[in-house]
């Protein structure tokens, strides 16, 4: 622009019009300059756009990340509070469990003692009376003898009729019925007694020498009344010997699952309990026919809180609870299922137990 | 009301050219002086001291005059106001005493006039100008207040403020205006553009931000920015470059202001800003408009018209970042301005402006350009 400027200095122009060529050419120098300022000031601001723009993006990319990592950390804490709370739960189910055992045990030991003297009192009696009474038959059988032998039957035409209203051949084997029944009933009572005795025993907390299959008779003596109308139980105990246990705990178990069999048979069904001896181990089996269980339901039927029974009809964790029994008792605990014919559990338990919990 | 303008690359030429001007019937009683910290301005004081008319002047990072701007030069406005019209004082202060010393002014102002109205200019580079305005609002909230923070070529060394009786680069310059004789309007535009998201201010005190997020305030412009130069030796790479890219602060009142940096305390990595951030404030980056600015904020400016349609000068307090978004199309703007009254225009570029932005209370501010319209009543 100077050049022009200059050059327009040498040409012999009015003042007006040079002055007006001046102005134009200034116009047009500051046009320039806006465009040349413009396209750098432009390029500086994409520049700044930009920069600030990926800082943001990094800025944004790095809190992210932050809260990313915050948010995983916050679902593996949450995760373990939720496993902490399952196992306060679970652990809180078993102390409600176990109380409700030593309740029951406390009460079945209660009534086992209570009736354990009457009945003793029967048992012992029966026997002498069944013998006093065959002697009072024997007497009353003497003197009918002597009546007959002696020609006396006039003097007892009174007795012989009174004998005869009575029907005294009845009478007689109503009385042996009747010492049979009471017999047969202090039998059974004394057996209901033993049973309850030995369920109780399950608040012991030293390991004991016990017999496994008088701790499925026992439990099944407590179950009677729940099965004895449509269930059959089959008893196919062996020779099997005591072994090392907590019987008490061991009794819970069978009682989680008899009451379960018992429960997945709706109408007539059979529940076949076996022991048998495998080694050094004990097997028992208790199988039934009911309904079985689904691929689904077996997967997840030793999962604490997992029940298929009707909301309040079951905390679901019987059989979780017996899984645990049976690891401390270092042994183990399988289960068989076919939808529709029906379960069977099976047990295995060492004999001896020296590493009892580990 | 006359207004008369004298541009000078030197003292001599103004002292040449205010000759000529006064050899009419004009006699202006109040100068109004805007010049490069380069020149003598004890001369200047001397001059129109001598011809018994009042300064008020200021140094700056650039002249305005009419329709151009200027560098290392000297711009003077004289007006022929009734002396009984106005008042300049000048209050030496420093960065501890400004709000004082501002209330101060505000009730000079309220002793002088029942209706006073105050440009005023401050030098000092590290003052928290928000202070000037604390200060005077603490006397009456509804007091007309307009002006700027004075320069001093972008050196960032000293900038100054002066009256007839002396020159300060650290003093609160007042013209005090009788607003029932006068009627002056203003209005402070702005049109930065925010970009990013919303930082937080997690270390300040007063105008020094030493963390933003935690980190420390330089470091945070110079990731965002990516500046290549030295921050550490070279002050003068801030105010070139991080003034351009203010923070945006909405204040609790709703009010939005730009906040731009100044300087940098290398030892503490903070940035000293030209106003206040309080600490927890939620801030965003801002970048220049784009180069409808002109037209935009001329569009703003003539709304003053329903209020003020006739002038007699035009003052104009315009950011020195402006300059700089704007280049050669800043004189564009003071033309379109002067142009809305067709009257003297006088301005220079500030390192922050006082002034009332559309439908808001005065607020200091940066990145923008504060109008003062005066017309004798």
């Amino acid at each position: 622009m100077e050049a022009l400027l200059n050059l327009l200095e040498n040409l012999n122009l009015d003042y007006e019009p040079k002055e007006a060529i001046v102005k134009e050419i200034k116009k047009m120098q500051k046009q320039i300059d806006i465009a040349e300022f413009k396209y750098h000031r432009t390029d500086l601001d994409k520049d700044a756009i930009t920069n600030v723009l990926n800082a943001t993006i990094e800025d944004l990319e790095s809190q992210r990340k932050v809260i990313e990592a915050a948010r995983n950390e916050i679902e593996l804490k949450n995760s373990k509070l939720g496993e902490a709370m399952d196992l306060i739960k679970e652990a809180q189910s078993q102390l409600i469990q176990s109380e409700k055992m030593a309740s029951l045990g406390q009460l079945t030991a209660g009534v086992a003692h209570e009736i354990n003297n009457p009945i003793n009192f029967v048992s012992a009696n029966i026997k002498p009376l069944k013998e006093d009474v065959a002697d009072l038959l024997k007497i009353v059988s003497l003197y009918d003898q002597t009546i007959v032998d002696s020609k006396l039957e006039e003097h007892f035409l009174e007795v012989q009729s009174y004998k005869e209203r009575l029907d005294w051949k009845i009478v007689i084997d109503e009385i042996n019925h009747l010492l049979k029944g009471i017999e047969e009933g202090a039998s059974r009572t004394t057996e209901i007694v033993k049973g309850l005795r030995n369920f109780s025993r399950l608040d012991q907390s030293d390991l004991k020498i016990a017999s496994i299959n008088e701790g499925l008779e026992s439990t099944l003596v407590l179950l009677h009344s729940t099965h004895k109308d449509h269930i059959d139980i089959i008893r196919n105990f062996g020779e099997i010997p005591d072994i090392e246990c907590y019987p008490g705990q061991l009794n819970q178990v069978f009682m989680n699952i008899i009451s379960n069999a018992i429960q997945a048979i709706e109408h007539k069904g059979i529940i076949e309990i076996s022991t048998s001896l495998l080694n050094d181990h004990i097997v028992i089996s208790i199988k039934d026919n009911g309904k079985g269980m689904t691929e689904e339901v077996l997967k997840k039927v030793f999962d604490p809180f997992f029940t298929t029974k009707d909301v309040g009809k079951g905390t679901g964790l019987g059989l979780s609870i017996s899984f645990g029994i049976i690891q401390k008792h270092n042994g183990k605990i399988d289960l068989k299922s076919t939808p529709g014919l029906g379960s069977e559990f099976i047990i295995s338990l060492p004999i001896k137990n020296n590493n009892y919990g580990k | 009301m006359n207004a008369k303008t004298i541009f000078g690359k030197n003292f001599s030429e103004i002292e040449s050219k205010f000759q000529v001007l006064v050899a009419d019937t004009f006699k202006p009683t109040l100068a109004i002086v805007f010049t490069s910290i380069v020149h003598n301005r004890a001369e200047i004081i001397d001059f129109f001291k001598g011809k018994n008319i009042e300064i008020f002047g200021s140094t700056t990072a650039g002249e305005i005059l009419d329709d151009e701007v200027h560098e290392q030069s000297i711009v003077v406005m004289l007006l022929d106001l009734k002396p009984e019209c106005f008042k300049v004082s000048l209050i030496k202060s420093n960065e501890k005493t400004t709000f004082e010393d501002c209330k101060s002014l505000a009730v000079l102002a309220k002793k002088t006039f029942a209706n006073p109205s105050i440009v005023l200019i401050s030098s000092g580079l590290a003052i928290d100008a928000e202070q000037i305005i604390f200060g005077v609002k603490s006397i009456d909230p509804d007091m007309h207040l307009f002006g700027g923070l004075a320069g001093d070529d972008l050196t960032m060394q000293s900038s100054f403020v002066f009256n007839s009786e002396e020159d300060n680069s650290s003093g609160i310059l007042g013209l005090i205006l009788d607003g029932d004789k006068i009627n002056i309007q203003g209005l402070a535009t702005s049109g930065w553009d925010n970009i990013g998201v919303e930082k937080t201010i997690t270390k300040s005190e007063g105008n020094v931000v030493y963390t933003i997020d935690n980190e420390p305030a330089v470091d945070v412009f110079v990731k965002f920015f990516q500046f290549k130069d030295n921050v550490e030796t070279q002050a003068e790479v801030i105010a070139r470059n991080f003034a351009q890219y203010p923070l945006q602060l909405t204040k609790p009142n709703g009010s939005v202001v730009l906040r731009a940096p100044l300087m940098v305390d290398i030892e503490s990595r903070a940035l000293i800003f030209a106003g206040g951030i309080p600490e927890g404030s939620q801030v965003k980056f801002s970048v220049p408009p784009g180069f409808d600015l002109v037209e935009n904020t001329t569009k703003e400016v003539s709304t003053l018209t329903d209020h003020i349609p006739e002038a007699d000068a035009i003052l104009m307090f315009s950011c020195k970042a402006r300059h700089m978004a704007l280049g050669p199309m800043t004189s564009d703007e003071a033309e379109n301005i002067r142009d809305i009254w067709k009257k003297p225009l006088i301005g220079f570029f500030t390192y922050g402006e006082i002034g009332t932005s559309k439908n808001a209370s005065c607020e200091f501010h940066n990145e923008t350009c504060s109008m003062v319209i005066l017309k004798e009543l």
